[in-house]
């Protein structure tokens, strides 16, 4: 085992992390620290580990008569949202916040040199929108441009996910807040099921957009995930049909 | 022999309907278990526990059996909502000798629980068994309660360093013992 600077104080708040009991400030401390430390990065899954074990001795209990019904009927309702909450034209109109978000994006590209087209839609009826969308697409030789939301581990939407079908294809992220302070990766995996890490030590906290040219078609890609440092998933994003 | 966990929770992302009710029959007892041990309510024990279930079948997809077992990671999503749960009620922390019937599962593993162990999980329960009564409660109260170390020592009136040091003790003494098994 190697020493490093820190793994001693590191090491007496480990176990709280594990439990999900830390506050803010320590979590944070120990999740910068294992992002350097094999060590200690080894001691944190294992203890984590150990309180998921710990988690599968309750006792079973029978739940109320009717329960699998209504959590089936949970995921039709669910499932029936999601598909029409997803894709640019769905989101409802008026959401300043997404407005900006998607500038954001289109800057981010901008300023990485990607040869994309920066959409931005204000309040203009849908003819212009669509107008605009069209030209944007021409400017950067693009198929298509698509929106999904990012979610959280809870299910509800911290941003969204951008692609644009162009060449080169690319895919912008953006979230609704600053995420906790801390590194993080962003990985696609694709519909025939192989995982492409695009970026790692993202500093999410500080700016709440990033993009990045892509190696396959966005139609190819069939989720994205956000990791934390621990790689644990933060948020992700299913990319379904356009 | 039916399908794996995995298998299960493939077709849940998928949204088969009938592996999705395999699935919600295959768990349901523990993580309803799960959410009442931790509320001590039926009425809202279910509700989280069909919330655990949407939430599990909203990230199926992303679900890595390399991190450990179906049921870990469904239990603890059920645990966190449950916590939050019971600090939104505030309700008076379920004492920890409730769990001294802590038990393992009643059934067989199911097919595909192959991270842990049933003979693994034998050996966990019998060394918290063996913890001094202090550390066990400690350790308890922050996995089953959600306790933060602050608010055990208060709770129990004791020191925080105490509280910290029984935590971060029991649950290296649990990691330890499984970790003599392994040898």
């Amino acid at each position: 085992m190697t020493e490093q600077p820190g793994c001693r104080q590191v090491r007496e708040l480990i176990a709280e992390v594990a439990l999900g009991i830390a506050d803010a400030e320590d979590r944070d401390l120990v999740l910068r620290h294992v992002l350097t430390c094999p060590d200690c990065r080894a001691e944190l899954s294992e203890l984590t580990g150990v309180v998921d074990d710990l988690v599968t001795f309750t006792p079973q209990a029978e739940p109320p008569t009717g329960f699998e019904t209504t959590v089936l009927s949970r995921y039709d309702e669910t499932a029936r949202q999601a598909v029409s909450g997803r894709g640019l034209t769905s989101y409802p109109s008026g959401r300043p916040r997404w407005r900006q978000r998607v500038a954001l994006a289109a800057g981010v590209l901008l300023v990485a040199g990607v040869s994309a087209g920066a959409v931005y839609w204000s309040d203009r009826d849908d003819r212009e929108v669509a107008g605009g969308l069209r030209r944007s697409l021409g400017a950067a030789h693009g198929q298509y441009f698509v929106a999904f939301p990012l979610l959280d581990l809870a299910g509800t939407q911290r941003g969204a996910v951008f692609g644009y079908q162009g060449n080169p294809p690319w895919l912008a992220v953006s979230t609704s807040e600053p995420l906790p302070s801390g590194r993080y990766a962003v990985e696609v995996v694709t519909k025939t099921g192989v995982t492409r890490r695009l970026a790692t030590g993202l500093d999410l906290a500080g700016s709440p957009a990033w993009g990045s040219a892509i190696p396959v078609a966005v139609h190819e890609v069939a989720l994205l995930r956000i990791l934390d440092a621990q790689d644990r998933l933060v948020l992700s994003a299913r990319l379904g049909k356009r | 022999m039916g399908l794996s966990d995995e298998s299960l929770l493939a077709g849940l992302a998928s949204a088969d309907p009938d592996t999705a009710a395999a699935f919600v029959r295959r768990f349901q007892s523990r993580v309803f278990g799960l959410a009442y041990a931790i509320l001590g309510d039926r009425e809202a024990a279910t509700e989280v526990a069909q919330e655990a279930f949407v939430r599990a079948w909203r990230h199926a997809a992303v679900f890595d059996p390399r991190r450990g077992t179906v049921a870990a990671w469904l239990l603890t999503i059920t645990r966190n909502l449950a916590i939050d749960a019971a600090r939104l009620r505030r309700t008076v922390p379920v004492d920890p000798v409730l769990f001294s019937s802590l038990q393992l599962p009643s059934s067989d593993p199911a097919p595909g629980e192959q991270v842990t162990t049933a003979a693994e999980l034998s050996q966990l329960r019998r060394a918290l068994e063996e913890l001094p009564p202090a550390q066990r409660r400690c350790l308890l109260l922050a996995v089953f309660d959600g306790l933060s170390g602050r608010e055990i020592s208060e709770l129990d009136d004791i020191p925080l360093g105490t509280v910290k040091t029984r935590i971060r003790t029991a649950l290296t003494t649990l990691r330890s013992a499984l970790e003599v098994r392994d040898d």
